[in-house]
């Protein structure tokens, strides 16, 4: 009999078992790369990110007028605990989370060569995902109780084997950053300054800047954005010659500190999928721009011009193209970060704030400034990265109000999913107001 | 010399004279078919004496001369005979007109329905050979108790949703098992089977008869044999039929051109018509349906023989449908033959059988909502917009603004539905082969001893052609798109047994050992080829792509899967003074799709019938012919799970920048098992007055343990959403009648009337969660599967036009809250069944099945896109006419504007429709040519027929067609049940 059960002894035609694939220096780095998979998807980096972060922080300047639920909840700030799109998100965050952690637990069979960028790598995927969950599914940490409000649960380890060790309750809040800001860190002092189109020291310390300007550790944040520049720069990073080029590209900018690559053949961009009018390979044109955005900019700024006409409605001309890239940190972004926190520092490492911010006003076309304040700095950096994902976040760091709700409202939190909810037995604890 | 020879015969003489008293009886009892009937019992009458025959039919007994022979079998008319001189009594009993003396296939063992305790039901072979479906699972509708038909679409080809007491399962499968002479075959392709060549479908329902497939029996099983030969009887037929089929009532209606005008200037005007453009649009009615509908023209045709000679017989058949749908460009063409060989030498016997099948199905997307699907059009293209424009010829469209390129699209971003039909293709082919040979061998030194062995192979084929025009708005931004893709399902199932059949006295045992061992092998693979910029429509067309023309590149894809099942089982009937029968089961099976730890798994049954009116104390009541009871209980398996899992830790395929990678896709586990289902049956089997009057009544109760099961797990500990898991628990409980009768039997006029009615209740018992909501539905214990889950619709407040909902507590609001959702019913009907009668005077025949499935809901999603205020540039249903303008209005439909928290919801009772229907499923009346009139010809038969298809429905469901769901909702872009007439004609030679 037990000749005839080996004939019961069939494997997957398309999978490797986990023992082979966590058994080799190639097969590792395979896996390293399922980890950018991931990450890229519609639910992450492939969009859904920073589609979350516009629409919460809409305020009036953009209209989601697509037929689609999910994110008419989030941006009307009705969202409820089983809206799919922000379970999968979650979902897809922790997926990243394990693969990396995944690597990290398999690092030894990695060639000694490589092995301090692979676990750079896998540490900043790791970290920027915490932080996007942290973010997204927690109070801001500018909302002070940080040691009491529940950030998001950290898991280091591989799954071997769903068990009662397997459910991990919430951290909190600063318990969460503690991590991110670890695993950053880390990233940023094992990654080489050049790693393809795959992160590299200079987005690390890049996505630590952000990470610091989110805590309001200004002084960190400067240093993180100043080494971002000055690696990404020594590495032939640069501005792109107009605004217009630092978008709908089919390779990386020289601008791209970090981008998700996407081409006709593989990744997804839901940016391009909402934002864009079917002309153009979009959906309807589920996002629209509102002349309540449009009257910020001033007339001959050519970041406004980039707007464009479309299926009724203004849409934004940064997610016109379908099968671009999506760029996740611009070069741009560290010279806005360097700016202002340079100047609530009174300090100029680097450059001075007023460098920093002319920079970007003349690559857009405009004037530059004879003298910078605050308010300078950061409606610089509402135009430059508009519609890019930063929306709700710097909104919440500076404590604005968003669609008449207050920066720490309950209602500008995602809901930790109900199937999360469910499936943790009682371990994991909803948000207030849910 | 001479003389010594005559002395020794005129000794013979009187010796035997001297012996003249007893006889020494030889003689073999056969069907009308030519097959032996073993267990036939005959007796001297006045006497106790008497024999059985064996397993040839053959029979030795000594009677006195003079006697008579009284020679019975179950299922047959009884038969006496006075025995005179001869010696060599050669038999043939005629069976018995009724339901029990129907024969039970169950795929290893034939029996009939009158010595066999299981539940079971065997499909009149006549009303599924001649129903014009090309797939023939749709015939079965309304024919068995207890089993559920539903079709999904009206495609030709398109199979329907079999269940055979209810739904056991969450997310593995439902579907029975089909076996084609004792080979398991796939159920995705009867659009390439010819059911003409059927002789005969069972239906397996409880656990005595499904236990015997051990771990795929769960959800019944559906038993197919096709013709054989029969002895000395060559026969010659044709079959051929043609007709017509066209688009039901659509009861969802939609507005004309005047009503949208009138409710697009209402709206604001969103189109901004000036007054003159808008009076000129009311008068264009464009009829979608005409553009995409038409009259379709079937026919089909078959010729067959059988025959063969003592030790050889033959069945051949060749067929050919051409079926078209009621869509334009839609339909299907089938050719198939097959050939049945038996043969007899000596001990042994062995056939082979062999069918090809091959279809090509022209299609269209259907049942979904995507804008590109061309049967949404007709529901969502205003009717001021028309197809073709009448000046250019070409399809009406706009135009890009900036680039001037044609978009495919109207005006209000909707595709041209014709355009997206014509310039389109989608067909398959497919292509299906069955080859099952067996051997047997009768061990000439134990009688009653034979071993067998089946083996057969099941392979199914689909080609896919799917092109997408550059001229569609979705072929557009990359210029047209060839998807071609291939996948193949090769399977075989071999089945060795010893079977012995043995009578001692009144008992008589009846039983086999076997081994089985099924594994299929499933492999796809396609490719999509883009920048179709010349005007070929197949690979001629697609332009390579280059890194500078990424758009162009194709793209491929494949994949595979493999599963096998070792078993081993053993099959018992044990029979006691023919009014007792026994059955046992017992299977041990393994398959390679559970965990290591539990791969292995034992089912088994028991079952038992009494004939009580074979009882003395049942003899002097007249009326009563039969009375059977019977009882069984058992368990089975199922093994297809949602994702043909695998319980090992796996890594799967990914792809970032260009690069391959591997991505964790399942922490497995080890644990992962079957599904297992217990069956309790009770039921009898009454017949009345001489079975004019005959009835079968089953209660049954099954239940369904450790359900296949995703548990979800928090990714935030595991990374995983969820593993393979059994878990949960699910029970269908029901009752099934089957009534036949006969009010009139006369020489030349014969009426029947009959039908069967089945209740089935499912409910959860058992889950993990307390509650899963899918969007509109839930599972939540103690209700049945997919059971709706929507807040109740109240109407609207005729102050402020807002929509009103029903809180669970009874109090009206006007605030929707997903909360405040409570469960409704289902779209499984709980009633369901059918009638039928039939009417006869001498050689015309008149008969008639009503069908109905009853107390049944379905959530009109179709009927929300028509009705959501957001949609209005489209086109709408007629009744957003009655929508609330200003206060006093008293109606049903919410003012358009969502301001002030009256957004537009759909979870919502206000598209939960009832969706019970009766259907006039067939319709025939026919004329048998007197056989006086043929013979002269060289015709042995000659019948001609006029039938219709789904003549009559009545339902209240806003659609073409409340049958067809997918799911538990119906979607949108329905392909219509056909209605079809046809005419046909069998001759015989």
């Amino acid at each position: 009999m037990s000749s005839c059960d080996k004939k019961l002894d069939l494997l997957p035609r398309q999978s490797v078992a986990e023992d082979v694939a966590l058994s080799s220096d190639a097969n590792v780095k395979k896996v390293l790369n399922g980890a950018y998979d991931v990450v890229s998807s519609g639910n992450l980096w492939g969009g859904n990110l920073l589609l979350f972060s516009e629409l919460l922080g809409a305020n009036g300047e953009i209209r989601w007028e697509g037929t689609f639920n999910q994110p008419r909840e989030v941006w009307s700030k009705a969202m409820i605990t089983t809206n799919s799109f922000i379970r999968d998100t979650w979902l897809s965050a922790y997926d990243v989370v394990n693969v990396s952690n995944n690597i990290l637990g398999a690092i030894d069979v990695v060639n000694e060569a490589d092995k301090n960028r692979v676990k750079g790598e896998a540490l900043f995927l790791r970290g920027s995902m915490f932080f996007e969950l942290v973010r997204l599914y927690a109070k801001p940490y500018t909302a002070g109780n940080i040691n009491s409000n529940p950030g998001i649960p950290i898991v280091t380890t591989p799954t071997r084997k769903i068990d009662e060790n397997s459910y991990v309750a919430r951290s909190t809040v600063e318990q969460s950053y503690a991590q991110i800001v670890a695993d950053l860190t880390e990233a940023e002092s094992l990654l080489p300054n050049t790693n393809g189109v795959y992160a590299n020291k200079a987005a690390a310390a890049a996505m630590l800047s952000r990470v610091y300007l989110q805590m309001e550790r200004f002084a960190n944040a400067r240093d993180a954005a100043d080494r971002a520049i000055t690696i990404a720069t020594a590495a032939g990073r640069s501005l792109a010659t107009t605004y217009a080029a630092a978008f709908n590209n089919s390779a990386n900018s020289t601008e791209y500190l970090f981008a998700i690559q996407v081409s006709a053949l593989d990744g997804s961009n839901n940016m391009h999928l909402y934002w864009s009018i079917p002309t153009f390979g979009g959906r309807d044109g589920d996002v629209s721009i509102q002349a309540a955005h449009l009257s910020i900019y001033e007339p001959t700024d050519s970041r406004r011009t980039l707007f464009y006409s479309g299926a009724g409605a203004t849409r934004s001309g940064k997610w016109k193209e379908q099968y671009k890239i999506l760029p996740i940190i611009r070069l741009a972004e560290m010279y806005l970060t360097r700016a202002e926190a340079n100047f609530r520092l009174g300090t100029a490492i680097g450059a001075t704030p007023l460098q920093d911010v002319n920079r970007i006003r003349q690559r857009a076309g405009l004037l530059p400034l004879a003298i910078v304040t605050l308010d300078n700095i950061l409606l610089e950096r509402k135009l430059e990265l508009a519609h890019e994902g930063h929306s709700i976040h710097d909104r919440k760091r500076l404590r604005l109000t968003t669609d008449a709700l207050s920066f720490d409202a309950d209602k500008l939190v995602l809901p930790i999913p109900q199937r999360e909810i469910d499936a943790s037995n009682g371990i994991l604890i909803q948000n207030a107001g849910y | 010399m001479r003389k010594s020879v005559l002395v020794l015969l005129l000794v013979l003489v009187l010796i035997n004279s001297l012996f003249a008293q007893i006889l020494e009886i030889k003689g073999r009892i056969l069907d009308s078919k030519g097959n032996a009937i073993i267990g036939a019992s005959i007796h001297e009458k006045n006497s106790t004496r008497g024999t059985t025959t064996d397993e040839n039919g053959n029979f030795l007994f000594q009677a006195h001369r003079g006697t008579t022979l009284i020679i019975t079998s179950v299922g047959f008319e009884r038969k006496e005979i006075n025995v005179a001189s001869e010696t060599n009594i050669d038999l043939v009993l005629q069976q018995e007109e009724s339901a029990l003396s129907e024969v039970i296939v169950t795929g290893y063992t034939t029996v009939q329905k009158s010595r066999y305790s299981g539940a079971s039901a065997s499909v009149p072979i006549t009303k599924i050979r001649t129903q014009p479906m090309a797939s023939f699972d749709q015939a079965l509708q309304g024919n068995a108790a207890g089993v559920s038909v539903i079709a999904t679409s009206g495609q030709p080809g398109a199979q329907g949703i079999i269940r055979i007491r209810g739904n056991g399962s969450i997310s593995g499968n439902n579907s029975p098992l089909y076996i084609l002479d004792g080979i398991q075959i796939s159920a995705g392709d009867f659009a390439s089977m010819n059911q003409g060549d059927f002789e005969s479908v069972d239906i397996l329902k409880d656990a005595v008869a499904t236990s015997m497939y051990g771990s795929r029996g769960a959800n019944g099983v559906i038993v197919i044999t096709t013709r054989r030969g029969s002895v000395n009887q060559i026969q010659l037929n044709y079959d051929g039929q043609v007709g017509f089929s066209v688009l039901p009532k659509d009861r969802l209606v939609m507005m004309n051109s005047q009503q949208k005008i009138e409710y697009e200037l209402r709206r604001g005007n969103p189109y901004n018509w000036s007054d003159a453009v808008a009076d000129s649009l009311q008068n264009i009615n464009f009829n979608w349906r005409e553009a995409l509908f038409r009259t379709g023209v079937t026919q089909q045709h078959q010729i067959s023989a059988s025959g063969g000679g003592q030790n050889s017989t033959f069945y051949a058949s060749l067929s050919y449908m051409d079926q078209d749908g009621i869509v334009k460009k839609t339909g299907l063409k089938r050719y198939t033959g097959r050939i049945n060989v038996d043969n007899t030498i000596k001990n042994f016997r062995f056939g082979l059988s062999l069918q090809g099948g091959f279809s090509k199905l022209n299609n269209t997307p259907e049942g979904g909502t995507f804008l590109n699907m061309p049967l949404n059009a007709i529901r969502w293209s205003n009717p001021y917009d028309t197809d073709f424009n009448p000046t250019t010829g070409d399809y009406n469209q706009t135009l890009n603004p900036t680039t001037g390129v044609p978009t495919g699209q109207f005006r209000s971003g909707q595709p041209n539905g014709a355009l997206e039909l014509f310039e389109n293709e989608r067909d398959i082919l497919q292509a299906k082969g069955i080859a099952i040979s067996y051997l047997e061998y009768h061990l000439p030194f134990v009688q009653g001893l034979k071993i067998r062995t089946n083996w057969g192979i099941d392979y199914s084929q689909n080609e896919s052609n799917f092109f997408i025009s550059p001229k569609t708005s979705a072929g557009i931004a990359r210029v047209g798109a060839l998807t071609r893709g291939l996948s193949r399902n090769f399977r075989y199932t071999g089945t060795t047994s010893i079977n012995y059949q043995k009578t001692l006295g009144s008992h008589d045992f009846q039983g086999g050992l076997f081994t089985e061992v099924v594994k299929n092998n499933f492999r796809t693979f396609s490719f999509t080829g883009y920048g179709f910029t010349s005007d070929f429509k197949n690979e001629a067309g697609i332009t390579p792509g280059s890194a500078t023309n990424q758009n162009f590149i194709p793209t491929v894809g494949g994949n595979g899967t493999q599963n096998s099942i070792l078993s081993y089982f053993a099959i018992l009937n044990y029979t006691l003074n023919e009014k007792y029968f026994i059955d046992f089961v017992v299977r041990r099976d393994g398959s390679s799709t559970f965990g290591a730890n539990n791969r292995f798994a034992n089912f088994g049954s028991v079952g038992i019938r009494w004939k009580a009116s074979q009882e003395i104390f049942f003899n002097n009541i007249n009326a009563l012919s039969d009375l059977d009871f019977r009882a069984s209980i058992g368990t089975t398996g199922n093994r297809v799970s949602p994702l043909e899992d695998y319980p090992i830790p796996y890594f799967g395929p990914a792809s970032y920048a260009g690069t391959s990678g591997l991505v964790p896709a399942s922490p497995g586990n080890l644990d992962y098992s079957w599904e297992k289902n217990r069956t309790i049956n009770i039921g009898f089997d009454y017949g009345l007055f001489l079975r004019r009057i005959f009835a079968s009544i089953d209660l049954y109760d099954r239940t369904t343990k450790d359900l296949f099961f995703s548990l979800p797990v928090d990714p935030a500990g595991s990374g995983f959403t969820s593993i393979p898991g059994n878990y949960g628990g699910m029970r269908n409980r029901g009752i099934e009648v089957a009534l036949t009768t006969e009010p009139v039997r006369t020489k030349d006029f014969r009426w029947t009337l009959g039908g069967n009615i089945t209740y089935n209740r499912n409910t959860i018992t058992d889950l993990q969660e307390d509650t899963v909501i899918t969007s509109t539905t839930v599972l939540a214990k103690g209700f049945p599967l997919n059971s709706y889950y929507l807040v109740d619709f109240a109407g609207v407040n005729t102050d402020n036009g807002n929509a009103l909902y029903r809180t669970r507590t009874g109090a009206l609001t006007e605030t929707y809250n997903p909360g405040e959702r409570v469960i409704w019913g289902t779209a499984d009907a709980p009633w369901f069944g059918g009638f039928n009668t039939s009417i006869s005077y001498k050689g015309f025949d008149l008969s008639a099945q009503l069908n109905f499935f009853l107390g049944r809901v379905l959530f009109n999603n179709e009927r929300n896109n028509v009705i959501n205020p957001q949609y209005y540039t489209d086109n709408m249903a007629v009744e957003m006419m009655r929508e609330w303008q200003k206060p006093g209005d008293i109606t049903d439909v919410p003012r358009a504007t969502s301001a002030g928290g009256n957004a537009y919801q759909f979870n919502t009772t206000r598209l939960l429709e009832d969706a019970s229907y009766w259907r006039l499923r067939n319709v025939t009346l026919a004329y048998n040519v007197n056989q006086n009139l043929l013979s002269g010809a060289g015709i042995r038969s000659a019948r001609f027929y006029v039938q219709g298809q789904n003549w009559w429905t009545w339902t209240r469901f806003q659609s073409f067609d409340p049958e067809l769901t997918q799911g538990s909702a119906h979607t949108g872009a329905q392909y219509p049940a056909l209605i079809q007439t046809t005419v046909g004609v069998s001759i015989g030679f």
